[in-house]
């Protein structure tokens, strides 16, 4: 190992021409083949459970599976690209992907840009390019832009107008641009994503608490009114409603326990071949997998996706610097909790919001960014330090929190200890 | 480096959440798929299970020959449509359409047009397309501006009665078949007999279906294997069941008769070879006789009762020659008439005539009632024992019940047990020669059969096999001996053969035939008096190609024909029922391969005259 560690300031942006070599190692290949196997188990169910359906209306059994293969070749891509590039070149991209987010989700509104499907605007369609989603890219743009604020910030994060009022002012308009189209469950992930990158930076956890009662106040006010109302009664009691709004959740049930421990096997589906459940291959597949594959088979995806929050955590707390650890952080809980969200929703301990799976739904623009997210999450993985390698002394946190000053030029970032060996 | 400003210990809070978050949902997935798993299951199946039931075809039904199809069952189009998916103008002019093309009028034109320029989504238009029409209808919805939208052909199984019978605008068989009604149900005859058989049982089928109502893929499996429904093949030769009816059309003409019945029956196997009535109908058009007339269905032979006159005059010899206190060659003595029962009842000839020089045969040739009611009261010591006899005879015979026939709404005709029903002398008397009983034109066949095949009691029958089984005849057994068999045979040749209106109007020539008419008076109920001038005319009788080898019975009835002449004792009918019977019997005996060549039952030798 090379003894050589650059210094590097927080706000540090690399030169092309750069003659300072980085520490690189193997990616965490953990991540790669929990990615990989969750992207094979979602093309084969999608196969699975589409084949009937795309049959009968396409008179073609890969309809709907053969674009997905064609996005996953092209999400593996770019996730290849990803992987390769520095993931500190994303600083420079950060403010103008976001912007790009920003104006493709107003675009979203435009008649004639868009696709309205079942009275909600989320698909942006420009000449003959294929349809694209682009809440699921700002879903990557604002986990990226937020990692890039917050390690720009430093401590200076836990403050009201420094830190919190700012987050606000990023986090809530892509919120809201989401919540408009309307889709509710997306811009959960999205906020929820956004809560805990906060989070993880250091944020003021009274703010943070505020926040949440006020977002949490504001969910309840959205569901007092209209079909929302509706879907928390169907949640709460989808017995009462069989044929109607509870419908959704108890298909998904009668799915599972058509499953059992073992699954009837694969193409064996009932509700999937016969259509009781519409979203087989999207929002409910996951129900799918639990008929198919059984309960080792759900409990396997399961595993994966806790295997990859894991090793996307570990990979968060040995990034070399705040901005790959907090954009680990973010790409790992943005996936995990739209995963463990689309779960729960199958499950019944979540209310019916219709977002996908990651890596297994049916759905391009989700696949693609999914996959380039983890190739940043791999380029991060490349430059891991070992614990107590890298310096983690508390950074300059100024004199209100009661503690001694550390060493080194007030209000700066200290200086890092060499490597070992070095 | 530089120090980090994020947390560590945050950054494990987060995954301490997903870990929890991926226990809660473990859980909660072996919560469904273990705890809950049966009746989840069972939820499931019942949502998804859908059960149909397939009718199998009905049975054809074929003539002896099994070459001929009377009966089968055709798919016709049933014109449906769906107003609702059309524009008010297009839904006039697919009506206007229809109705040219139907070419209907009046109240059905303006009932198809309400229909059609409805709002509804499914009216039906019209049924039992022929094929022509549904091939216009489907030619015309075909196109890019077709001239007609928004209709449906659905094809609905229909029983079709290819045979034309003998008189115009009827099917074949028409009373012998019945029909089949919407349901699918026979209705008289030997549709309605031979149900089960011919309809099979169904098969039920259960199938998982979608959401929308769609049956899944290779989902369908039997649940209840049904039958197909099995083929007939009848007794009667299609042949000689056309040149029948077409008798009787031209008896029912001629005698301006209310109806006129016949059949003809194999006297040792009890095979009907022809079997018709007329008035009869057109089986493929029975709802419109359901709608003007529907006692036009009625079977005038199974199910149509009357009294047989001095047919019966032949169970009143029977029972005297079996009871031997008279002979064939016995001398009678006439009268005018029979003074009976303290002088309260009298008993007259027909002709209110008295003839001389008579023997036993001959006054039954002559149709004396006068002796058949002597002979009759003399069957016993008392009154009382003579009608036990006569009537022992009657019921040994068969009449009173039903004979069993294998077609639907057979009537048993009524005789009066006399152990119940006190019998005056006048009515020993009037049993005698055929008055006050009802029989069915069915059981004199059965009996005059008996007396002529040596003495079993065969029961009649029109199957012959069902499917490729044969059926098996009914023997009810001797009821008489050979030799009273051979009486019998020889009484009814004597009939024929004594008798000259008899002989020139009945005999054919190079054929030996035998039988006894009837003439009977009706009683009117409304006017409790006997009917003027109407008579039901009956024969029973047999032809044979070798004298005294009966081969073919032959049971004629004519109700009620208008005489052209009718005086005391001296009617004339431009068809007599000897005369149809002899059209029908020649008719009969000529038709080639019906009568087999070596009789199963020969008569004993020693009665052969």
């Amino acid at each position: 190992m090379s003894a050589v560690t650059p210094l590097l300031r927080a706000d540090f942006r690399p030169r092309a021409e750069a003659t300072l070599r980085r520490e690189r190692h193997e990616p965490e290949y953990g991540i790669l083949v929990a990615v990989l196997a969750l992207a094979a188990v979602g093309i084969l169910m999608v196969y699975s459970s589409s084949a009937m359906k795309a049959y009968l209306k396409f008179d073609d059994t890969f309809a709907i599976v053969g674009p997905q293969i064609q996005w996953a070749i092209l999400g593996l891509v770019a996730m290849a690209l990803t992987s390769l590039a520095d993931y500190r070149w994303l600083r420079v991209l950060s403010i103008p992907l976001f912007a790009i987010g920003i104006v493709a989700l107003i675009l979203v509104f435009v008649p004639g840009l868009n696709v309205v499907v079942g009275g909600s605007s989320r698909w942006l369609k420009i000449g003959p390019l294929p349809a694209v989603h682009p809440a699921e890219f700002m879903k990557l743009a604002l986990v990226v832009y937020l990692a890039h604020w917050f390690a720009t910030r430093g401590t200076a994060v836990k403050g009201f107008r420094t830190g919190t009022l700012p987050f606000i002012l990023i986090a809530a308009p892509v919120a809201a641009l989401v919540l408009l189209e309307p889709d509710l469950g997306t811009a959960s992930v999205l906020a929820i994503t956004a809560f805990t990158v906060f989070f993880v930076a250091g944020g003021n956890l009274l703010h943070l608490g505020a926040l949440s009662v006020v977002g949490a106040a504001g969910v309840v006010r959205l569901f007092m009114q209209g079909y929302q109302v509706d879907r928390i009664t169907a949640w709460l009691n989808p017995w009462a409603d069989q044929s109607g709004l509870g419908f959704h959740s108890i298909q998904g049930y009668l799915a599972l326990a058509l499953g059992g421990v073992f699954g009837a096997g694969l193409g064996e589906s009932r509700m999937a071949g016969g259509l009781f459940l519409p979203n087989a291959s999207n929002d409910f597949i996951f129900a799918i997998i639990g008929e198919e594959l059984g309960m080792l088979g759900a409990g396997l995806v399961i595993v994966l996706f806790l295997a990859f929050a894991f090793l996307g955590i570990r990979t968060a707390l040995g990034a070399p610097d705040t901005f790959g650890a907090l954009l680990a952080g973010g790409i790992t809980a943005w996936i995990s909790i739209q995963a463990f969200i689309n779960m729960g929703v199958v499950v019944g301990l979540l209310p019916v919001t219709g977002i996908p799976l990651p890596f297994i739904s049916a759905g391009g623009s989700s696949l693609v960014i999914s996959f380039a997210a983890v190739g940043i999450l791999l380029s991060v993985s490349r430059e891991t330090v070992e614990k107590g390698t890298w310096n983690d002394a508390p950074a300059d946190r100024g004199r209100r929190d009661g503690r001694a000053h550390l060493p080194g030029p007030r209000r700066r970032p200290i200086a890092s200890r060499p490597l070992r060996g070095g | 480096m530089l120090g980090r400003t994020d947390s560590r210990v945050r950054t494990l809070v987060v995954l301490l959440v997903f870990v929890l978050a991926a226990s809660s949902i473990g859980v909660r997935l072996a919560y469904w798929q273990i705890t809950r798993r049966d009746e989840l299951t069972a939820m499931a199946a019942h949502q998804s299970a859908v059960t149909y039931v397939v009718q199998p075809t009905r049975g054809a039904i074929y003539d002896r020959s099994g070459t001929v199809t009377i009966a089968t069952t055709v798919s016709r189009d049933q014109l449906a449509a769906d107003p609702s998916t059309l524009t008010p103008a297009r839904r006039a002019s697919v009506a206007a359409s229809l109705v040219k093309l139907l070419g209907l009028k009046g109240d059905k034109a303006t009932q198809l047009t309400t229909l059609m320029t409805s709002e509804k989504q499914y009216v039906v238009l019209a049924r039992n397309l022929t094929p022509e029409l549904s091939a216009q209808i489907r030619a015309l919805s075909h196109g890019t501006s077709p001239e007609l939208a928004g209709l449906m052909l659905e094809p609905e199984a229909m029983r079709y009665y290819p045979q034309t019978g003998g008189a115009p605008g009827t099917s074949l068989a028409a009373h012998l078949l019945g029909f089949v009604n919407r349901a699918g149900a026979g209705q008289y005859g030997v549709e309605q007999y031979y149900q089960d058989t011919l309809a099979g049982t169904p098969t039920t089928w259960s199938a998982e279906h979608d959401s929308l109502g769609n049956t899944v893929p290779n989902t369908e499996r039997v649940v209840e294997q049904g039958s197909a429904g099995q083929d007939l093949t009848l007794t009667i030769d299609a042949s000689l069941q056309v040149a029948v009816e077409q008798e009787i059309l031209s008896a029912w003409i001629a005698d301006r008769a209310k109806s006129v019945s016949a059949m003809v029956m194999d006297p040792y196997t009890g095979e009907v070879y022809a079997y018709g009535s007329y008035p009869s109908y057109n089986a493929n058009a029975y709802q419109t006789i359901a709608n003007r007339n529907p006692a036009t269905f009625t079977d005038p032979m199974a199910s149509g009762v009357y009294e047989p006159g001095s047919v019966f005059k032949m169970l009143t010899a029977q029972a005297a020659l079996g009871a031997g206190i008279i002979a064939l060659t016995t001398p009678v003595q006439d009268a005018v008439k029979l003074t009976l029962d303290g002088g309260t009842s009298i008993v007259q000839n027909a002709d209110h005539k008295a003839r001389p020089h008579l023997t036993f045969a001959d006054a039954i040739a002559y149709s004396r009632n006068v002796v058949a009611s002597m002979t009759a009261l003399r069957l016993g010591s008392t009154t009382k024992a003579a009608a036990s006899k006569l009537y022992a005879t009657w019921s040994t015979m068969g009449f009173g019940r039903r004979t069993g026939i294998d077609v639907a709404g057979e009537a048993a005709g009524i005789v009066r047990d006399p152990a119940k029903v006190v019998y005056r002398q006048v009515d020993v008397a009037n049993g005698s020669f055929g008055q006050g009983v009802a029989v069915t034109p069915i059981q004199l066949a059965q009996a005059f059969a008996a007396m002529v095949n040596g003495g079993t009691l065969i029961q009649p029958h029109v199957v012959r096999s069902v499917g490729n089984v044969e059926t098996q005849g009914v023997n009810h057994g001797r009821v008489m001996t050979p030799a009273l068999s051979g009486q019998l045979v020889k009484l009814m040749q004597h009939v024929i053969s004594t008798v000259p209106l008899y002989r020139s109007r009945t005999q054919i020539p190079g054929f030996e035939v035998g039988g006894k008419t009837g003439t009977a008076q009706i009683w009117d109920a409304t006017t409790s008096n006997w009917k003027p001038l109407l008579f039901n005319y009956s024969f029973a009788g047999y032809i044979a190609r070798t004298p005294g080898h009966p081969d073919l019975i032959v049971v004629v009835r004519i109700e009620e024909a208008t005489p052209t002449v009718a005086r005391q004792g001296d009617i004339e009918l431009p068809v007599f029922s000897f005369e149809l019977f002899r059209r029908i019997a020649h008719d009969a005996i000529s038709t080639p391969n019906l009568i087999p060549d070596d009789r199963a039952m020969p008569l004993p030798p020693e009665v052969a005259p």
